[in-house]
């Protein structure tokens, strides 16, 4: 069943939409379901983040393979900023705000924080909920649950669950206060971010691996009652244990490991190039040994950007 | 006046970018920093910041034209001794000399970076490494732009929070001076960095962002030399300006459309408007037909008027200050954005 949660017309007549696409079990009416555990899943607050399009692909494909098995209601938002993803920008066209930094929203204020505020609003009551980014186009993750310390008792267990290599507990910073998890979380809904892939692209086992996760949260709340595979369990790490490698120079870079792997202390990650005159302008290598969880995807970088991060802590 | 390169920067396939400061100031013995005075011994008096943003281009003006005037007055003697006075006129060249008003690559908004940090990403770098040279003065004024287009009635903006210390906006003698509580968004600005690091800090909007008018651009000028003669920096008085009125952002009354189309305002910020005046219609964008009637819901004057033809469902048309506005200085209702 689809619906629209949020509706401004634009313009030219057409209606920017926010769509819930709801899944529940077998002939039981809506207000029957009101009484069930929901479970949500969004993605498309980023318009140029599409592993989450994939994501959302596999589950459903599952739902709907074993509609039987459903003992919950699943509300699936395919793309919460439609103009962003449409023009393919991280932001929403005409705004200057990156809309994971309006939540919970403002019925008050422009369209696109009315919007926001509308899908809190939708949201809000649910048991658990899934906010799925890809990375952004300038770097491949890991698939990853990062948790804001401050929810880590109670969304731990449920990132265990969910199928990543990876669980990043980070240090509370005000700005994040904005975000679609911090405000849901807030208000009570259990709410997990997933980072993994890289912007403007869709990588297919990325999609796979991350739909099985969430069946199996989902049956953690008692959504869905299906077999599952044994799900990976994933790494778990604070600020501390993670290592950062920036650029220092200005040029093209060419990365010399491969993504995802573990990765010597000292080891080369790539090279930062000068191609016309063929130098090198900087190598940068490993300051630990660890998992390379986060390279960079697009070439050309400018003194600061981030290279590659590493979670140290391994026995290599 | 000395000129410096306070940060460079290497940009791929580019000349590196290179943000320049101008300082001011006559030092104890008389002698003006353009002439071999010693700066090491002037108090960090006021810094004057701007084009942190690429588009930020009346802001720029603004500053080009001040170190005009002050290279003069230093020159005349015309500034107190022992006072420094910084201007950074374009804090963000890289983006202004392509016309983007985000940083080139990533998009990234250098004002959401403060106070930055000098091992983290580009836009973190360049944010800390302008804050290291304009902190620690007394008084900071950052010429800032809206997140949404348009016009405003020139005002100076406060922030209730960390470092307040009475409110002194009015001595710019703009028609406004707007108060605000940060909201999580705002804590990485510049206003609230140099709030929170002991500064006097406003941020200063002027009617347009995108133009080059000088006649706009002095006034603001004008403004600021109001604001230095309050404050003890200048040595003869610069007269004129309005008299402020203090008032709380959440008092704004705002103005949507409740329709898309194309919006004809037949209003001007700065206009007197009274409750059930048309500000704007609405009409079809293919048919032409008027789809709204616009009207202000209150008495007052017209403060941000939006500066697109095409509007959404939604879209803030307009903020009005009503008649009643001036009474209350707390927390807005919801956060205004610099």
């Amino acid at each position: 069943m689809r619906r629209d949660v949020s509706v401004r017309e634009l313009p030219t007549g057409e209606h920017m939409r926010i769509v819930k696409h709801r899944y529940m079990p077998i002939g039981l009416s809506e207000a029957e379901v009101s009484y069930l555990p929901r479970a949500c899943v969004v993605t498309g607050v980023h318009g140029d983040e599409l592993e989450g399009q994939y994501v959302i692909y596999e589950l459903v494909r599952r739902l709907l393979a074993q509609p039987q098995n459903l003992a919950g209601v699943v509300d699936v938002y395919p793309a919460v900023n439609p103009m962003g993803m449409g023009a393919i920008e991280r932001g929403i066209p005409q705004f200057d705000l990156d809309m994971d930094r309006i939540f919970p929203g403002n019925h008050g204020a422009s369209p696109f924080e009315a919007m926001a505020a509308d899908l809190v609003e939708d949201v809000r009551g649910a048991q658990v909920a899934f906010d799925l980014h890809s990375s952004d186009i300038y770097l491949r993750e890991l698939p990853q649950i990062r948790i804001n310390e401050e929810s880590a008792e109670r969304l731990l267990p449920l990132a265990r669950l969910a199928n990543v290599d990876y669980v990043w507990v980070h240090e509370s910073a005000v700005v994040l206060k904005g975000t679609f998890a911090y405000s849901m979380n807030s208000l009570d809904v259990p709410t997990l971010v997933v980072e993994a892939g890289v912007g403007m692209r869709i990588t297919p086992e990325v999609g796979e691996q991350l739909a099985i996760g969430i069946l199996s949260v989902l049956a953690h709340v008692g959504v869905w009652t299906g077999p599952l595979p044994l799900v990976r369990s994933p790494q778990v790490s604070t600020d501390g244990a993670v290592r950062y490698l920036h650029a220092e120079a200005a040029g093209m870079f060419v990365p010399r490991v491969t993504f995802g792997k573990e990765v010597k202390e000292g080891q080369v990650i790539g090279h930062i190039l000068d191609c016309g005159s063929a130098t090198v302008l900087q190598e940068l290598r490993s300051p630990v040994c660890g998992l390379l969880f986060t390279l960079r995807e697009y070439p050309l970088v400018y003194p600061g950007n981030l290279i590659a991060r590493v979670l140290g802590g391994a026995s290599c | 006046m000395l000129e410096q390169s306070i940060l460079t920067l290497e940009l791929p396939y580019r000349d590196p970018m290179d943000v320049r400061a101008f300082s001011f100031g006559i030092d104890a013995s008389g002698k003006a920093l353009g002439r071999g005075g010693d700066p090491s011994g002037l108090e960090r008096a006021l810094c004057v910041v701007a084009g942190v943003r690429g588009d930020e281009i009346l802001q720029t003006l603004v500053c080009a034209l001040l170190v005009e005037q002050l290279e003069r007055m230093e020159r005349a003697k015309g500034l107190t001794r022992g006072k420094l006075i910084r201007v950074i006129p374009c804090a963000n060249p890289a983006s202004m000399g392509i016309g983007r008003r985000f940083w080139p690559l990533d998009k990234t908004d250098v004002n959401r970076m403060f106070p930055g940090t000098s091992d983290g990403e580009t836009t973190q770098r360049i944010a800390a490494g302008l804050f290291a040279n304009v902190r620690d003065f007394r008084y900071g004024v950052h010429l800032s732009s809206f997140y949404l287009e348009g016009d405003f009635i020139p005002h100076v903006r406060v922030m209730h929070g960390p470092g307040e210390r009475g409110n002194h906006g009015s001595d710019f003698c703009l028609p406004y001076v707007t108060h605000y509580d940060p909201g999580s968004l705002d804590t990485t600005t510049l206003h609230y960095n140099w709030r929170a690091h002991g500064t006097e800090a406003y941020t200063l909007f002027t009617r347009k962002t995108t133009v080059a008018d000088e006649r706009i651009a002095r006034d603001a000028v004008q403004s600021l030399l109001r604001f230095m003669c309050a404050r003890g920096l200048t040595r003869r008085p610069y007269h004129g300006g309005y008299r402020s009125l203090d008032l709380a952002e959440r008092s704004l009354v705002p103005v949507h459309v409740p329709v898309g189309g194309v919006c004809c305002p037949v209003v001007r910020v700065g206009d007197v408007v009274e409750r059930g005046q048309l500000l704007a219609t609405v009409r079809d964008l293919l048919s032409g037909r008027v789809t709204a009637r616009v009207t202000a819901p209150c008495d007052g004057v017209v403060f941000y008027h939006a500066r697109m033809p095409l509007v959404n469902e939604q879209t803030l048309a307009f903020q009005i200050v009503p008649d009643d506005a001036g009474e209350d200085r707390g927390s807005p209702a919801h956060e205004g954005r610099s």
